[in-house]
């Protein structure tokens, strides 16, 4: 039964990590106030003007994540809601 | 009920075991291996989302090479690593879902319906967030919302399943009084009719006369019955693990 006491110690500890294992990406991009923010239209607007073809826009954490598409290689983009400042670039 | 295949089954099940010992080799070593490896890189995958993309990538291609080469020994494997048969225990599942919750179980020496439903719900879950974690990063799926949304919730579905499969050992232990974890590690389980609190002496045993009331509580029998080999008889134990489906089944009408 000692590999059963394993079991159960292993499963307590995976559900006590369990908020650490999801741990997100980047995410911090403004302390801003959500009701000042510019609006996801503005950061698409400037993934587009910035060559990339936007497939979707997402709220991550105080972030715009814009999916966006240039020369056929794949992007996100984290862009601050406060001033549309670039914050962070990850190529998928 | 023990029908005649399970009878067959028992003697069957014997020439595989080691002379002297009360155990019986149930899963094969590739099964293991995919097993833990498996569990390995579904680990690997479910800690890295977002924080290690490439790691989180070589899992999930892990992953899928695992998952084909288990429907593939599904179809060559030995006995318990077969898949011809799992929908005769899918249509017992329920049934033998609701008895683990009252205690009652029927043993099976390979996967029991829970655990031949809990087979068919991981590997289903596992190739729907394998292939649209894939899609995900290509160039004609990134960024679309279904893809995405099948990809996390799949994911999530797992990590639960996971935990539901761990207590469901765990119980399945306690209440068969047989360390199933460690059965996935040697690949062997007491033999049918060896029951830890009563320890048979070890020689020849009686048909049916061994047999504990609660492994006789198994609600579909334990198919496909092993294939009869007719020169056998007693001769000398077989080294190889027995066969399930063979000719010689369907010309019974077994198949």
């Amino acid at each position: 039964m000692k590999v059963i006491r394993i079991m159960v110690v292993a499963l307590a500890a995976a559900a006590a990590s369990g908020s650490v294992a999801l741990a997100d990406g980047y995410k911090d991009c403004t302390k801003l106030d959500k009701a000042s923010w510019k609006t996801v239209a503005d950061a698409e607007a400037k993934a587009k003007s910035a060559g990339y073809e936007v497939r979707q826009t997402k709220i991550e954490g105080t972030c715009y994540e814009v999916y966006g598409v240039k020369s056929g290689k794949l992007y996100e983009l984290f862009y601050s809601p406060e001033d549309l400042a670039l914050k962070h670039t990850k190529a998928k | 009920m023990r029908d005649a295949g399970q009878a067959r089954e028992r003697v069957a099940s014997r020439t595989s075991a080691r002379p002297g010992s009360k155990t019986v080799a149930v899963w094969d070593v590739p099964l293991r291996v995919w097993h833990w490896a498996l569990a390995a890189f579904v680990l690997i995958a479910c800690v890295t989302p977002n924080t290690h993309d490439a790691l989180h990538r070589t899992a999930g291609y892990a992953v899928i090479g695992l998952l084909a080469f288990r429907l593939i020994w599904g179809v060559i494997g030995t006995r318990h690593s077969l898949l011809a048969r799992i929908s005769l225990k899918l249509r017992a599942a329920p049934r033998y879902m609701i008895n683990i919750f009252r205690g009652e179980t029927g043993r099976y020496l390979g996967l029991n319906p829970a655990g031949a439903a809990m087979l068919v719900a991981m590997v289903g879950l596992l190739f729907i967030s394998t292939i649209s974690g894939v899609m995900q990063v290509s160039l004609r799926f990134f960024g679309v919302w279904w893809i995405q949304e099948a990809h996390s919730l799949s994911s999530n579905a797992i990590m639960a399943l996971i935990g539901v499969h761990l207590l469901g050992t765990l119980w399945m232990s306690v209440l068969q009084k047989e360390n199933l974890a460690r059965a996935m590690f040697t690949g062997r389980k007491r033999m049918p009719g060896s029951t830890p609190a009563a320890r048979q002496p070890a020689g020849p045993v009686e048909e049916g006369a061994d047999v504990a009331p609660a492994e006789q509580v198994s609600m579909v029998p334990e198919l496909p019955p092993h294939r009869v080999n007719p020169q056998v008889a007693g001769v000398k134990p077989s080294p190889r693990m027995p066969r399930a489906l063979s000719t010689y089944d369907r010309k019974l009408g077994l198949g």
